[in-house]
């Protein structure tokens, strides 16, 4: 019977191959050669690599906005996707106790999650943060004189990335999920040797979720290096450009100014940027990943 | 014989027949407005299909935010409406000469659109837009900061600017006499009070920028001046709300008083004020009173054509009774007001000139085009043109002055830097946007 039905998968498949392969690896391989190319108007020049040179030339505008994206990208997702990972494990490991009220709490720290970077939240976060906001008010309580949060660079990204570590649901629930498959015998073993409560973290709890932290690590530094909801409506990208993270200035280089050709090339860059942190990661992940054999 | 000339007949018929679509006598029509604009739009759409059943129109209409990607998406696409609503640098922008029709193909009568809006929107002999609307930059006032600072005169030069804003912070602390403005609007005043120093507009014939590092120090001079005594913010960092229509200040705690905008834009501004506030036109500052100079201005919107029209004759028949209908009949004329701006073309104008209804005359979008076409008229008789340049609002070039004067007004470059930034790429650059 099986044996009959051996097309069976492809067939189940053909939605998902047509998908992919109109709306994933079309783009993706038209998107190259659209970087290799200038259209001015209905006149298309084939340009070879000429964009790719021009985005790391400081001669060019299009070189520093875009150095200048790369930073404000890399400083973005090296402090975001580290704070994702410690506020969600420890926030799961808060929650993994058994506690009362605990589903309420589990509820309460998805919501953000939930409602994501939209325009009401966006409203609320720059509610908290503008000058006359809610933190200035408080602070003005105490007579400490009001911080310009989103008129400086470095608050409008603390701003930005505040917005996307309290969204740390998805990350918290599965490091949940691998606190709870941890076996209980092997605390059990650890409390017997004498081990307090952090040497069972250290040692138990830690080498035992590596996968997930690898996981969610990955995960979150895709998601991150992709970030454009809160920096495009936050922020729009400034002040003076602080936060112009390199998916604001693809978005601005190929819609808003219909350059294309530049804003796909620098989204190969991007690809590249990622695939290597990824390989990195994978690769480094030998040494401090442990897989239960 | 008789044969092959039947062939003939029919294959002429056939050609014919097929360069008219079935569907070609539907158009359609896509603009940006707020929803006066929207609701006036859609009026004059239904009318149009009951005057002209021959005919139909389908309108979409689109918030300004996203706009002009969508269109870009769509002409490159080439799935663009039958008619946009385009700004004028656009045509530029957008590589018009490739993507928009050529309207001398309409057949329209362009003798009743002022030269000054018509010559700009056509390249190298083609018409690629029709002017909807003209624009410049003026100076509302909200009457209450002033009243209760207890400043009775409209202030007319730079010198009375400062002086109001002396008496707005010491009478009312926390006001200002304007308040925030962006880097868009702080680079007009000091294009504007440049021209008036000088006579020359900001980018030269030969597409240079037009003013040395002194004088465009000076005009920085100006601003922080403005900064220093009341009339601007101290420091732009302080007040983080970009959209200036929306800002508290502005709307509900009405701490800034006067905003410099376009004049076709002063509605946003004036629709978000609480019920019972007063808006007064002021002009545009001077060196001295009675001067009127400095005045930019551009096309404000223009209605486009998309080139894929070219091909049927009925929809070119179409499009071209359409635009005749929303730019000359009376009705939709006096439907439409100033939701598009003042009108360009003559008959519309006069329309609504001779109209006895308040709604459109005393509109502070008329009240501001009168004060625009007097001054650009006065300069112009002095030999001063200062239409605004095609590339200068380019979304690329812009940058090169918007964003070190954004640096300045948050305080982190001094008026040295900011101009030595300005000399050093705005040549460079809009040499490369114009290429």
């Amino acid at each position: 019977m099986v044996g009959e039905k051996k097309w069976l998968p492809y067939v189940l498949l053909i939605p998902w191959v047509i998908g992919f392969l109109l709306f994933k690896l079309y783009p993706f391989v038209n998107s190259f050669i659209m970087s290799l190319f200038q259209e001015r108007g209905r006149t298309v020049t084939f340009i070879g690599f000429e964009h790719y040179r021009t985005l790391f030339d400081t001669g060019f505008r299009e070189g520093r906005e875009f150095l200048n994206s790369l930073k404000v990208t890399f400083i973005y997702v090296f402090i975001t996707v580290p704070l994702i990972l410690v506020v969600s494990l420890l926030i799961a490991q808060l929650l993994a106790q058994k506690i009362k009220g605990v589903g309420f709490f589990r509820t309460a720290f998805y919501i953000p999650t939930l409602l994501g970077a939209n325009v009401a939240i966006v409203f609320l976060w720059r509610y908290i943060f503008e000058t006359e906001g809610l933190i200035n008010h408080f602070l003005a309580l105490f007579g400490i004189e009001r911080v310009p949060f989103l008129g400086k660079p470095a608050g409008a990204m603390a701003s930005i990335i505040l917005l996307r570590v309290w969204q740390f649901g998805s990350t918290m629930l599965i490091f949940l999920n691998a606190l709870k498959n941890v076996p209980e015998t092997l605390y059990e073993a650890a409390m017997i040797d004498g081990a307090n409560r952090f040497q069972r973290f250290r040692h138990v709890t830690l080498p035992l979720i590596t996968p997930i932290i690898l996981f969610n690590g990955v995960m979150r530094l895709i998601e991150c290096f992709q970030a454009f909801n809160g920096p495009h409506l936050i922020t729009q990208g400034g002040p003076e450009n602080s936060t112009r993270v390199i998916n604001l200035l693809i978005y601005e280089t190929a819609f808003q100014r219909g350059n294309l050709n530049l804003g796909s090339a620098m989204s190969w860059i991007l690809f590249i940027i990622i695939m290597f942190f990824t390989i990195l990661i994978f690769r480094s992940s030998r040494y401090w990943v442990y897989y239960e054999e | 014989m008789k044969k092959a000339l039947m062939f003939l007949m029919l294959m002429f018929a056939g050609l014919s027949l097929s360069a008219c679509k079935k569907d070609d006598y539907v158009i359609s029509f896509y603009w940006w407005g707020t929803s006066d604009r929207n609701i006036a739009t859609y009026q004059v759409i239904n009318l149009f299909n009951e005057k002209y059943p021959e005919y139909k129109v389908k309108g979409s209409s689109a918030p300004w935010g996203g706009y002009l990607s969508t269109l870009q998406n769509r002409l490159k696409r080439g799935t663009e409406e039958d008619i946009f609503q385009v700004n004028y640098n656009w045509i530029y922008q957008m590589y018009g000469i490739d993507y928009f029709m050529d309207l001398n193909e309409l057949g329209l009568d362009f003798s009743k659109y002022p030269e000054a809006e018509h010559v700009p929107l056509t390249v190298k002999g083609k018409v690629l837009a029709l002017s909807a609307s003209e624009t410049g930059y003026i100076l509302y006032l909200n009457k209450e900061v002033y009243d209760d600072a207890g400043i009775t005169e409209i202030p007319k030069t730079w010198d009375d600017l400062v002086e109001c804003g002396k008496i707005i912070s010491q009478n009312t602390p926390g006001k200002y006499a304007i308040g925030r403005l962006d880097a868009q609007q702080v680079a007009i005043i000091i294009f504007s009070y440049l021209a008036q120093k000088t006579g020359k507009n900001v980018i030269s014939a030969d597409n240079k920028l037009n003013f040395s590092a002194e004088e465009l120090e000076d005009g920085f001079r100006l601003i922080e001046r403005l900064r220093n005594n009341g009339v601007l913010i101290p420091n732009n960092s302080q007040d983080t709300h970009n959209e200036g229509f929306s800002n508290p200040h502005w709307t509900t705690h009405q701490n800034y008083g006067g905003i410099l905008t376009w004049n076709t834009a002063i509605s946003e501004y004036e629709n978000t004020l609480p019920k019972g506030s007063e808006l007064i036109t002021a002009g545009f500052p001077q060196l001295k009173e009675g001067d009127k100079l400095g005045m930019y201005k551009k096309v404000s919107m223009a209605f486009a054509v998309s080139k894929r029209v070219e091909k049927s004759d009925l929809k070119k028949q179409a499009v071209k009774t359409f635009l005749e209908f929303i730019t000359t009949d009376s009705e939709a004329v006096r439907i439409l007001g100033v939701d598009r701006g003042v009108p360009s073309h003559e008959d519309a104008y006069r329309i609504l000139e001779s109209s006895e209804n308040p709604d459109f005359k005393q509109t502070n979008e008329w009240l501001g085009h009168e004060i625009v076409q007097e001054y650009y008229d006065h300069q112009l008789s002095l030999g001063q043109n200062l239409y605004i340049h095609p590339y200068y609002e380019h979304d690329a070039f812009r940058k090169v002055y918007e964003e070190p004067i954004e640096k300045f007004l948050n305080g982190n470059i001094t008026v040295k830097q900011v101009v030595n930034i300005i000399i050093r790429d705005f040549d460079k650059e809009l040499a490369k946007v114009m290429e």
